[in-house]
């Protein structure tokens, strides 16, 4: 090996690869990515232009998935939707990670009115149904697929605020904090150093569990017309557009749904793998 | 004086009302001077150390005045005093185990340190840590300096904290309780070690502790808190050979000692520090409590020469 892995790591490695629902999750979200990275590359035609004279073709040889009703090949369309799903999942989730992090761990360090606030509005937050927070966002901001990653990121942000805010609390109590500021650390570097580093193995695994949620979500807001627009290829608008052949042309819905269910489930997969390895009190 | 800590008192409002938890002491330490404070849990010795490092919590409320090398702490501005900390004054705490951020090695933990404070190359932050790691001898050093916390024992630990304490020659060492949480084996150990340090360097130490016989062992003078207060402070050898306070009586005799014979445990126990008894705080307690020692506090005195005591069964005729 190139690099020099001390024991512990290399412990939690193996137990990593060891568990089932890490191999399974983790090998189907790695073709989920490497499908929306290389979409130009592997899919065979253009997911955008259709010729209508192959509209709503069952699957056959020259369209392995079939054609929608505009005559584009659909499995084309599934690998470009992986990409969408891609940038909307893993920014909005980024995003609010980064803005959740910062907003609970400073909450949870400064205390005070000011935890007191952030609570109060994290609660009330918390308190919409997932959906109807990010449906509330993109019927003020719009359609779109910029507008569907802020609205998927304002609805997965107070959950990580809430997170965070628990995990540092319980790590502001560590003796090391004290310790820290009896060698003279300044504050900034408390939290930097000692606080958040130490709060962070929940938010990767709630991280985990919520792309699974957010290309759901993404999924759900197209589907309804208010998320990505078409001609970009997006599995919610695909089955969106189905459903007026939901009989008599089963495939054109059938097949991103089976990309976004098990996409999702691999997600899920991983994130409670991840959940058992990076948190062993919590295994049964 | 290194240190001089004059009329500190330390509170906290609570719900249940103030808790004076420090209350009027006063003392002062020496250069390379050893002050053991022997104590029961809650008699405000931890609350002491704290104060003098600036480490309590918001909530508590400081009067009196402590000045250290010539400064006054109690007033000293934050950022002022994170520069004496860690360098100038440093800290041992008693649970090696959760004192050492999980996700440091030792070598960055220690390296830290010293560019916090002295900036300069990583390079000599190194070789320093490498060499007090020696001073305190951990077997490896080298090995250790790549380690995580959790690949060390406890007493390891304790060493590598001792290490980091001592590392840029500080003024003022307080130890709050740093064998408490090791196993006997290991406390000898690290009691012996400190020892060994305290002739190697130029630091005075402030140790605290609940066990007299680790005061005996590495003080030059004893303090002794009752409730808040020093009760009676004196030189190792005239706190073991004449303990003039009834609570120090009382503590001595409590010591389970080798050649046997009974252990008297002092009746009752400490007292609530929202609301101490009347006059002395020890009288509820005390075999020799009378009238005057529940109605009037008495005043810490010199009896002997550096003797100080605070009881009225003692200051009026010298003996009681």
């Amino acid at each position: 090996m190139l690099v020099e892995l001390d024991p512990s790591t290399k412990k939690t490695l193996r137990k990593a690869l060891r568990n089932r629902n890490i191999r399974v999750g983790g090998i189907i979200v790695a073709t989920f990515v490497l499908m929306g990275l290389l979409a130009p590359f592997i899919a065979p035609y253009d997911p955008t232009k259709g010729n209508l004279r192959d509209s709503l073709l069952p699957p056959c040889s020259k369209y392995p998935f079939g054609t929608d009703f505009a005559g584009r090949d659909i499995l084309s369309r599934v690998i470009w939707g992986a990409r969408t799903s891609l940038i909307v999942s893993t920014v909005s989730v980024f995003i609010a990670v980064i803005a959740g992090v910062l907003v609970g761990g400073l909450s949870a360090y400064v205390g005070g009115w000011i935890d007191e606030v952030v609570t109060r509005i994290v609660d009330v937050m918390l308190s919409f149904p997932d959906i109807l927070l990010a449906l509330f966002v993109a019927a003020i901001v719009g359609p779109g697929l910029e507008n569907v990653i802020v609205a998927v990121a304002l609805y997965n942000f107070p959950q990580f605020v809430r997170i965070m805010r628990g995990s540092a609390l319980q790590a502001k109590e560590m003796e090391f904090v004290e310790a820290a500021r009896a060698i003279g650390e300044s504050n900034a570097s408390i939290f930097a150093r000692y606080l958040l580093p130490n709060s962070l193995a929940p938010i990767v695994v709630h991280a985990t569990l919520r792309t699974a949620a957010s290309i759901l979500t993404a999924a759900g807001l197209s589907f309804l017309g208010l998320g990505v627009q078409p001609p970009i290829p997006e599995w919610g608008q695909m089955m969106s557009d189905a459903r007026t052949y939901l009989v008599t042309a089963p495939h054109v819905w059938i097949f991103p749904g089976i990309a976004l269910f098990i996409t999702v489930l691999g997600f899920n997969l991983l994130g409670d793998g991840l959940n058992d390895v990076l948190n062993p009190k919590m295994e049964v | 004086m290194l240190l001089e800590v004059h009329d500190l008192r330390v509170s906290y409002h609570t719900d249940e009302g103030t808790v004076k938890a420090v209350d009027s002491v006063t003392l002062s330490l020496g250069r390379r001077e050893t002050l053991a404070i022997v104590g029961e849990s809650g008699s405000g010795k931890s609350t002491l150390a704290l104060s003098i490092i600036g480490l309590l919590p918001k909530t508590a409320r400081v009067d009196g005045s402590i000045r250290f090398l010539n400064k006054e702490l109690t007033s000293l501005r934050e950022e002022e005093f994170r520069r004496l900390r860690g360098d100038r004054i440093t800290i041992v705490f008693q649970e090696p185990m959760t004192a050492l951020n999980p996700v440091f090695t030792i070598g960055k933990f220690m390296r830290d340190i010293y560019l916090t404070h002295r900036g300069g190359t990583e390079k000599d932050a190194l070789s320093l840590a490498r060499e007090w790691l020696g001073k305190v001898k951990v077997p490896g050093p080298e090995k250790v300096l790549s380690s995580y916390p959790h690949e060390l024992s406890g007493g390891m630990r304790q060493r590598v904290l001792i290490a980091s304490s001592l590392m840029l020659e500080p003024d003022l060492v307080i130890m709050d309780e740093p064998t408490s949480a090791l196993d006997v084996s290991v406390q000898a150990q690290i009691l012996r070690l400190i020892a060994e340090l305290k002739s190697q360097v130029e630091a005075s130490f402030i140790f605290i502790t609940h066990n007299l016989g680790v005061a005996a062992a590495v003080g030059d003078r004893v303090a002794v808190m009752y409730a808040g207060k020093i009760v009676e402070m004196a030189s190792k050898e005239e706190i073991f050979s004449n303990p003039m306070h009834p609570y120090t009586q009382g503590l001595l005799r409590a010591v389970p000692k080798v050649s046997g014979g009974e252990v008297e445990p002092i009746p009752g126990s400490v007292p609530s520090l929202v609301n101490p008894p009347s006059g002395c705080r020890f009288h509820p307690r005390c075999p020799l409590a009378d009238e005057r020692c529940a109605e009037e506090e008495p005043a810490l005195m010199e009896v002997g020469s550096g003797h100080w005591v605070a009881c009225h069964r003692v200051s009026g005729s010298g003996r009681w």
